[in-house]
């Protein structure tokens, strides 16, 4: 592949381990919602900003983790979807005072983690489900 | 922008996947380009180009529409 066609991505088993760091996560998380832990509120914050790094590091492994074969096609399609991603995201932060307005709601404006799990989850989402169905599509032109 | 891929790799009787791998793409690529869903870079035409031993011009031609 011609080196500015080039995007960073990480290698292939960085998925698994996104995929790993989050059900590990969830089920921390669930275990401490759950055991009365008795924290204090500096230590809840503590914990639910490592929490959000984690997710957030998560999801970052699984969305820039390179497919088994990578090749330009994959690549315009990862920069499409992410494309539509990001302005999903910047509708979202748009939209969500706009809606507590409507529904009378106190205004709060959403924060920078909510927006950049939000972006990479539509972004693994939309992507995936492209890389499916062309495949799907394909096989189907084969059968035929 | 159409190309006779398919033409020339039952000439030298290639599958989709011995094609995609002379030119290290996957195999969903070489079908994309195929059926003119997806059009590839200069070099991916190149390196296509080569392996049917023809010219780029030969190979790919562009529509009224590109």
């Amino acid at each position: 592949m011609n080196e500015e066609n080039k995007i960073i991505l990480l290698p292939n088993t960085f998925k698994k381990v996104g995929i790993i760091i989050i059900v590990l996560t969830a089920i921390i998380f669930f275990i401490l919602v759950f055991i009365d832990t008795n924290f204090n509120q500096e230590q809840k914050n503590i914990y639910r900003m490592i929490f959000n790094n984690l997710w957030i590091i998560s999801l970052c492994f699984i969305a820039f983790s390179k497919d088994k074969i990578e090749d330009e096609r994959s690549i315009s399609i990862r920069l499409r979807t992410f494309n539509g991603a990001f302005l999903f995201g910047v509708l979202m932060f748009i939209i969500s005072p706009i809606m507590d307005i409507i529904f009378n709601d106190p205004i709060s404006y959403v924060s920078g983690q909510y927006i950049i799990g939000v972006i990479l989850l539509f972004y693994i989402f939309t992507y995936n489900y492209t890389m499916r169905k062309e495949r799907k599509e394909i096989n189907n032109e084969e059968r035929n | 922008m159409k190309n006779v891929i398919k033409i020339e790799r039952a000439r030298l009787n290639l599958t989709q996947q011995d094609l995609a791998d002379m030119v290290n793409v996957s195999r969903q690529t070489i079908n994309s380009i195929e059926t003119q869903r997806y059009i590839p870079s200069t070099v991916l035409a190149l390196k296509i180009s080569k392996v049917f031993n023809k010219t780029i011009n030969e190979i790919f031609e562009l529509e009224e529409s590109d």
